[in-house]
């Protein structure tokens, strides 16, 4: 299990390194004196964030892109706001080395650029900021759903999903409309059988 | 009309009409802040010129926080506009439909109002909420306008943050992913809040998997459910004999696996009948309770009804014969795994037909031939790969055959067996060399034996001390993963998982003497091994067998020490908590038994307490499930013994939990209500915390259960709480 070893040794070393900054958005993803490539994301209203290549790769939509070549430039994700990609980012920084996601990696990977990558168990120290990462309120809660949607990241959208169950947990139908500012679009009649159909649940 | 990338006036032109001059930027409704992190905020409020616009007529934090809102605003209209306009546009039209008045008052409804709104907004944290009768009516038409609830009764209270997003746009694969975290209740409730959700509610791949244990499985619910289920279900598990007779209602004629509990009273012609319904069956378990009504007819029935079958498990039948056995080996081919456990006798000779058989479990037989077993399994059996005779009287010249003999034949199970365990006494070194074969027993070194099964370089295994291998089967996840899978050897684990659980929560519940040294050296540590199993049923076995293999004195509630203080030792503490936070109620149950039970102990305890489990049980009492608010609620009467924990308990809204308890469960349930009310008892000993069991209603509670409840237990606790004179001040303190 060689690579069980030399991993957690090397991915311990890039966290220690200071974060890249002063780049040129134009310049194509390099490998900084450290060996690691960054790539930058630009958010819809045109904030720029720096994000380790590795950590990207979190996502599927941002994979999926850069293995089309598009990582060379800022990559323009118009569908995200600075302050939401700025959460992502980070998470995607505490979650490297998650399996839930590693796993793919190593399978999709071509040229053996993350043959020193091993999965590692989330720590407890990454279990504490996932439950500070949802410490948000219902809409943001909202807008952070969306971005796990979009990017296709397994280990966000594991956390957002979590977050979004435990606070409907419990909750009674005219509460989980109150709280998600639904409105009940049926009958009494439809609403009637509703009850009847999901009795059981209740007993 | 165009929109300006940073104009926000434009933006807001759109978004509230046109035809109406747009007022100040800043009064704008902001919507509520997304991103909660400071770093980020100030971050934000430095890089953005717009937040710089904001008045500076609010405290140094509201106005950060409306900065912020504000400038959030703006992007998220430039940036999202298109799915907010296309969102607005649903909620619009609906709400003309619904109440068009309102609608327009909202459309024509002055700057003002909305600016007294927005400042009302900002100024007030997320969380606080207006009453909309608190307004004047034009602007709790804006209200009713901005939230997209529409209610427009004007009595219901909602809350002051504007609801700006429709979570009915989420993509249809996210709130899956929220379904499939919650248990049937709450989907139940969210599936029911409106239409869209509903139809996600009924998504196929919900329903491939039921376990209806939880819930009370008769005639009407399985009708109910048929109609979601018919085509789709794959898996069940239920509980009781009335559920397994109300199965075959589900008309799920796809179904592969079916595993029951608690199934004492189930009877031959259901079996059959079960059997005869679902022809593709692959998964067939009863147990773990003995099914003494079963006989050999009902084997014989599923054995002709399901050609398809790979796994059989029973418990507890009384008897297997010739005839049975012969059956399942002439029509199930696929059969690769057989458990007979806690069987009265099963034909040895004919078992031996069923060759395609390659996991087999005898555990527990009562009355068994070894030497013709051992004979007759080691030579026709030929595919078998790993057998268990643990609790049984197996001899050891049959062990010893089983090794030599049996050709595939990997690992062998033989777990308190009384005559092998003297035989080793004597003469050690009797099954040292057994071929490359496994032979696990009290007496060998479980870890590094299993260790070995996929681990290349055995000696480096054995080196290691039982406290670094005590993951062995996180090991092998990882093994496992890095070598693909190899599909026999997960296999193998699997099943060895499912049998160690079985076998080591059986000598749990009997609790032989002479065992100290095992539980100590190896099982506790394995215990917490099978705790992390990737099956379910395994955890929640592992879970019961350690909140139950602590336990030496049931009348006397003792805990051994010892044991407790190895699973504390072992790292099991965070673990349980970390299950009992799951969202499955069966392993929440087991696992906030473990806690209760360990918790006896004043160290674990402490443990607990400092992991937060105090919170977690306090949130668990709450639970919908009774099983789970019973276990709970034990896990808090444990811990109120403490002194240390009464304030904690009180801080963690214990103290109103279990109150509620008493109220939600009236009567007939004294589980619950004897372990509240104990706790109670406690709490209220001490004066901080029984003023908040005052408080809670916490003297009417008790009250009622003194004039109602008729339970020895439920009485003892509620006069103990008399006794200590701890009523009377309490209800001193709720009329003072």
């Amino acid at each position: 299990m060689s690579s069980g070893d030399s991993g957690p040794s090397s991915s311990k070393q890039l966290v220690q390194q200071p974060a890249a900054a002063g780049r040129s958005p134009n310049q194509p993803p390099l490998l900084g004196a450290g060996g690691r490539k960054v790539i930058v994301l630009k958010s819809g209203d045109e904030e720029e964030f720096e994000v380790d290549l590795l950590d990207a790769m979190q996502s599927r939509t941002l994979r999926r892109a850069i293995e089309d070549g598009c990582g060379d430039g800022p990559m323009p994700l118009p569908n995200l706001t600075g302050p939401v990609l700025a959460k992502v980012v980070e998470l995607f920084r505490r979650h490297r080395g998650d399996p839930r996601w590693a796993d793919e990696l190593q399978e999709t990977e071509k040229e053996g650029m993350f043959k020193d990558y091993a999965p590692q168990k989330p720590t407890a120290e990454v279990k504490g900021f996932d439950r500070e990462f949802v410490s948000v309120d219902r809409d943001a809660l909202f807008d952070l759903l969306r971005a796990a949607n979009f990017l296709e990241a397994p280990g966000l959208l594991d956390v957002t999903c979590d977050a979004a169950a435990d606070a409907v947990m419990n909750m009674t139908v005219e509460e989980v409309r109150e709280y998600f500012g639904l409105v009940n679009d049926y009958t009494p009649e439809e609403e009637a059988a509703l009850r009847k159909q999901h009795e059981w649940a209740f007993q | 009309f165009s929109v300006s990338p940073c104009g926000s006036a434009h933006v807001r032109a759109r978004h509230w009409g046109n035809s109406h001059p747009p007022p100040r930027a800043p009064a704008l409704p902001p919507p509520p802040p997304v991103v909660r992190s400071r770093e980020s905020l100030i971050e934000e409020c430095h890089c953005n010129p717009i937040s710089l616009a904001a008045p500076a007529c609010l405290p140094v934090d509201n106005e950060r926080e409306r900065r912020r809102s504000g400038c959030f605003f703006s992007f998220q209209l430039d940036n999202r506009g298109m799915s907010r306009r296309l969102r607005r546009k649903a909620f619009q039209s609906k709400d003309k439909e619904k109440d068009p008045v309102v609608y327009q008052t909202a459309e024509c409804c002055s700057d003002t109002a909305l600016d007294e709104y927005g400042k009302a907004n900002s100024s007030s944290s997320a969380s606080a909420t207006i009453s909309i009768d608190d307004l004047q009516p034009r602007k709790r038409a804006a209200v009713a306008c901005h939230c997209s609830t529409a209610s427009t009764s004007g009595s219901s209270s909602m809350t002051a943050q504007a609801v700006l997003v429709d979570w009915t746009s989420l993509p249809d694969d996210t709130v899956l992913q929220v379904f499939s975290r919650l248990n049937y209740r709450d989907r139940a409730s969210l599936a029911s809040s409106c239409r869209a959700w509903r139809n996600i509610g009924s998504f196929p791949c919900l329903w491939q998997a039921l376990d209806l244990r939880a819930h009370r499985c008769d005639t009407t619910t399985t009708l109910s459910l048929a109609s979601r289920c018919s085509a789709n279900l794959r898996s069940l598990r239920f509980r009781g004999s009335e559920a397994a007779a109300a199965v075959m209602n589900l008309q799920a004629r796809g179904l592969r696996e079916i595993s029951g509990d608690f199934c004492r009273d189930i009877t031959d012609a259901i079996l059959s009948v079960m059997a005869a319904r679902h022809e593709l069956l692959e998964s067939l378990q009863i147990g773990p309770d003995p099914c003494e009504k079963i006989s050999s007819d009902a084997i014989r029935a599923v054995a002709l009804c399901c050609p398809r079958l790979k796994r059989l498990r029973l418990s507890g039948v009384r008897e297997i014969d010739a005839e049975a056995l012969n059956a399942l080996g002439r029509h199930c081919e696929c059969l690769e795994e057989i458990a007979l456990l806690d069987c009265g006798s099963i034909n040895e000779a004919a078992l031996a037909s069923v060759v395609s058989v390659r996991f087999l479990s005898v555990a527990g037989t009562r009355t068994m031939n070894w030497a013709a077993a051992s004979l007759a399994w080691s030579k026709q059996l030929y595919n078998l790969i790993g057998l268990d005779v643990s609790r049984t009287d197996v001899s050891p010249t049959a062990i010893s055959r089983f090794l030599v003999s049996s050709k595939k034949l990997k690992v062998l199970c033989a777990l308190n067996c009384s005559s092998l365990e003297e035989e080793d006494l004597y003469n050690p070194s009797l099954f040292v060399s057994s071929k490359g074969k496994l032979l696990l027993a009290l007496f060998t070194d479980i870890f590094s034996g299993i260790a070995s099964l996929f681990c290349s370089t055995p000696s480096a295994a054995a080196d290691a001390s039982v406290e670094e291998k005590k993951d062995v089967f996180e090991e092998w996840r990882t093994w496992n993963h890095n070598n693909g899978s190899p599909k026999n050897m997960e296999e193998l684990v699997n099943w060895l998982e499912w049998i160690l659980s079985h076998t080591l929560l059986r000598i749990a519940e009997t609790n032989p003497q002479r065992m100290d040294e095992f539980w100590l050296r190896q099982g506790t540590a394995l215990l917490l091994s099978l705790v992390r199993s990737s099956q379910e049923d395994v955890q929640e076995r592992a879970a019961t067998g350690l909140a139950t293999f602590v336990v030496i004195d049931d009348e006397n509630a003792t805990v051994d020490a010892e044991r407790a203080e190895a699973v504390m030792r072992y790292g099991g503490i965070p673990l349980l908590l970390d299950l009992a936070r799951s969202f499955r109620e069966g392993i929440q149950s087991e696992a906030a038994k473990a806690i209760a039970n360990l918790s006896v102990n004043t160290k674990v305890a402490k443990t607990v307490a400092d992991e937060g489990g105090i919170g977690i049980l306090s949130d668990l009492a709450r639970s919908m499930n009774r099983l789970v608010a019973e276990e709970a609620a034990g896990g808090l009467w444990n811990l109120s013994v403490g002194e240390e924990h009464k304030g904690a308990i009180a801080e963690a809204g214990g103290i109103k939990a279990l109150v509620d308890l008493i109220f939600k469960w009236p009567s007939g349930i004294d589980g619950v209500l004897e372990r509240a009310a104990g706790a109670l008892a406690n709490l209220a000993a001490d004066d901080k915390c029984s003023m908040e069991v005052a408080m809670a209603g916490g003297v009417h509670a008790l009250v009622m259960l003194a004039r109602t409840c008729k339970v020895e237990g439920v009485q003892e606790q509620v006069v103990q709480n008399v006794d200590a004179n701890n009523l009377r001040q309490l209800f001193y303190k709720t009329r003072w």
